[in-house]
């Protein structure tokens, strides 16, 4: 279970998150909407731990990781613009976190190879960032995230930015995705339908706050 | 933007080897030349004689000859480039700035064997010279702002009712002058301060500020008027460093960066293409071919003789052509490896400090306002007792280069850190990774195009690099350089033929540094599968 008590940060001058709680069950998605610059993406980047909370406490399955260093929180986050390495190849970028976890070569290519056929990208593995369209571009973020096995997965605006039918057909396919995994969700969206679409529980940002 | 707090008091560190580096050997020369070698007799006897007047005023003019023929020949082929999309665009721009890494003295050299006998050492050869080197300062400076100007601004001034020479005066001019001032200030400089391209082709009665302060220095051992020289030189440099300034204040004015939109080359604009294409490469390539051939002939016949006395390593005098090549190859591996390690120190510093860098910016490129022979005066005269007496020590020359090219290399580096962007390293520790790795995998894995072609830049440098190297190249260990320009100054067939092999050899050298800038500045298609980051 993930839970987010009572947290506060600043981005440079300004106060962004004042008080802000939240809890997450095991496997439970979750989607909190909100208009833009509410404080929706420095909630995920806190509970990432990319940025540093003036007060509160984040913890998960009852360990607190306030202080934990981000790499070792085990917290994946897929980026607004996904943030894909341009120094690596498709499957690179899938198996980097297991790179990181020292997974040998032969392994790693494996794996990325089933995480890209997860998302239905078989046979990307040897192209660069550049060629990708925006819709693979995203399906690539999420198997390098899901590949890192996260006990918590963040999504910022997941389909922003996506033409229609694109959005559908992904957003059919998360839902698939998520319920063979199981994974615990906590989606940031601007679209409401999106967020009930994905997330069991749709919760307004302002709703987090103290009264 | 998501900053991690607890990057910036963490990379403030890198900053410390270099700025330590450049006070060693450029902040404690200087101050120990000018504090304990300059006494105020100097001053007053350097500045009344009539020489330093006639010397300074050689160097202004000579300097904005050069930078005129400068322009009138690289003018053509940086238009076409800048505003024409044709085919061999990317070779007339590669060929042209081959130029400008090409060490002074084998381009000397090359214009020797090139020119007829009676210009041989004369002023229009040392124009001409300086005019062969800077073609691509104009091509590399002003042909990206004619690529980005928008034609729909000459256009519009058309349809306004302004004529050919009105969208020339107001539409053009003001789009391009800043570009045109930068490049003509950075020509006019390199002509100013020339050394190696005066003392070769410009016989015995020419001579620079620069030219001056080594013939005081190392032939008279007058250092205090060296030193006054030197800081005269300065002066005027940072004056028309001013005086450029308050010309190109408003340097975007009429500037829009749109997507380059290239013209074609159709009709009679085609022929004459062709002949600008031809004729550059043919002005480029015309004294490498002199030079080749030069290395081949001894007095008036074919011969091999220059070949074969340097590979059978006849000494002429104290210079050995063998240990000379020796000497420039190690000279260039140890500058290129300490000039890339304090490079990267630094521009990483800068670009992640931003704006609050540019102090460190302003420092990194101080060395240029530094002439690389006054350096080596500073260093001589300051390294010169007891445990410190390095003067003579070969690896010395190799600190020089590094400070030489520290400036053009940080330079290069800069930009390529701004392409790691803060989210780039956050999404590599959402995925685990350590800070140090993120180090490895993106910012170093991003830039290390860039840090390839860093490392043939300083290497190019230090192989051609001559004023510095004179200073403090003891005999019998000279670099090439240095070695080429005392051969030349002796006489006989077979040492002159000689020279040319050196100076053909070291022209491969740096054309194979170059291939390593161009091919390795390039991000590869599939960047690399393999991985150099340490295993934790």
């Amino acid at each position: 279970m993930l839970r987010v008590v009572d947290v506060h940060a600043r981005r440079g001058e300004r106060q962004v998150l004042c008080g802000v709680s939240l809890e997450v069950a095991h496997g439970e998605r979750v989607a909190i909407h909100g208009p833009s610059g509410c404080g929706k993406t420095t909630l995920l980047l806190a509970v990432a731990g990319l940025v540093p909370l003036s007060a509160g406490r984040i913890s998960l399955d009852g360990r607190d990781i306030t202080n934990v260093p981000t790499h070792r929180r085990g917290i994946g986050m897929v980026f607004q613009d996904d943030q894909l390495f341009p120094q690596f190849d498709v499957a690179e970028n899938v198996a980097y976190s297991l790179r990181v976890a020292g997974v040998a070569k032969h392994e790693r290519s494996r794996r990325a190879e089933e995480w890209l056929t997860r998302v239905g990208l078989s046979g990307f593995g040897d192209r660069t960032i550049e060629g990708l369209s925006g819709g693979e571009s995203k399906r690539v973020a999420l198997a390098r995230t899901l590949a890192a096995a996260p006990s918590v997965l963040l999504l910022d605006e997941p389909l922003t930015g996506l033409d229609v039918e694109l959005h559908r057909q992904l957003l059919s396919d998360l839902r698939l995705l998520f319920d063979e995994l199981g994974t615990t969700v906590v989606v940031v969206t601007h679209d409401r339908a999106e967020g009930a679409a994905i997330a069991h529980r749709s919760v307004e940002f302002a709703r987090l706050l103290p009264d | 933007m998501a900053t991690l707090k607890h990057v910036t008091p963490r990379v403030h560190p890198s900053a410390i080897p270099p700025l330590a580096w450049l006070s060693t050997f450029v902040a404690l020369p200087v101050i120990v030349l000018f504090g304990a070698h300059v006494e105020l007799a100097d001053v007053t006897r350097v500045l009344s004689r009539q020489s330093t007047l006639r010397t300074s005023w050689f160097a202004v003019w000579m300097a904005a000859a050069s930078v005129l023929i400068t322009f009138a020949v690289a003018m053509p082929a940086t238009w076409l480039v800048g505003r024409f999309e044709f085919r061999g665009r990317a070779i007339v721009r590669a060929v042209s700035s081959v130029g400008f890494l090409l060490p002074s003295v084998v381009v000397s050299a090359a214009f020797l064997a090139l020119l007829p006998e009676p210009v041989e050492t004369s002023i229009f050869a040392v124009l001409i010279a300086h005019a062969y080197f800077n073609i691509a300062v104009v091509m590399r400076v002003v042909a990206p702002r004619l690529e980005t100007f928008d034609t729909q601004l000459v256009w519009a001034a058309r349809t306004l009712g302004a004529s050919t020479s009105r969208t020339i005066t107001s539409i053009w001019w003001p789009a391009v002058r800043g570009a045109v001032v930068s490049a003509a200030t950075v020509v006019f400089i390199y002509c100013f301060t020339s050394y190696a391209v005066v003392r070769t082709l410009g016989g015995p009665t020419l001579n620079t500020l620069e030219s001056d302060i080594a013939v005081r220095a190392y032939a008279i051992g007058d250092v205090g008027g060296a030193a006054v020289l030197s800081a005269l030189q300065a002066a005027m440099i940072c004056a028309v460093i001013v005086l450029a300034r308050s010309f190109a204040h408003d340097e975007d004015l009429g500037l829009r960066r749109t997507r380059s939109s290239l013209g074609r080359l159709t009709g009679s604009r085609r022929v004459v293409g062709m002949g600008v294409k031809i004729g550059t490469l043919l002005v480029v390539m015309c004294p490498i071919f002199a030079l080749v051939v030069a290395s081949m002939r001894v007095g008036n016949q074919w011969s091999l003789g220059g070949w074969r006395a340097v590979i059978s390593d006849d000494v002429i005098g104290s210079t050995s052509p063998l240990r000379a090549l020796w000497s420039s190859f190690r000279t260039a591996v140890v500058a290129g490896v300490l000039g890339i390690v304090l490079a990267i120190s630094m521009s990483l510093s800068i670009s992640r400090l931003g704006v609050r860098g540019r102090w460190l910016d302003a420092i990194a490129v101080s060395p240029l306002l530094i002439s690389p022979v006054t350096l080596g005066l500073g260093l001589i005269v300051t390294f010169d007792e007891s445990w410190y007496d390095w003067r003579g020590e070969w690896w010395f020359v190799a600190v020089v280069h590094s400070i030489v090219a520290f400036p053009l290399a940080v330079r290069s580096l800069v930009p390529s850190w701004r392409n790691v962007t803060p989210r780039l390293r956050d999404a590599a520790a959402v995925l685990g990774a350590s800070p140090t790795r993120r180090l490895f995998d993106v910012d170093l894995r991003i830039v290390r195009p860039a840090v390839v072609a860093a490392v043939g830049l300083i290497v190019a440098v230090s192989l051609g690099e001559f004023g510095a190297a004179s200073m403090l190249s003891r005999s019998g260990a000279e670099t090439l350089p240095v070695a080429i320009a005392r051969l030349l100054d002796r006489t006989g067939d077979i040492v002159r033929s000689q020279a040319f092999v050196l100076a053909t050899v070291l022209v491969f050298a740096c054309l194979a540094a170059l291939l390593v800038i161009d091919v390795g500045g390039r991000q590869p298609r599939h960047s690399g599968k393999e991985s150099h980051a340490p295993r934790r």
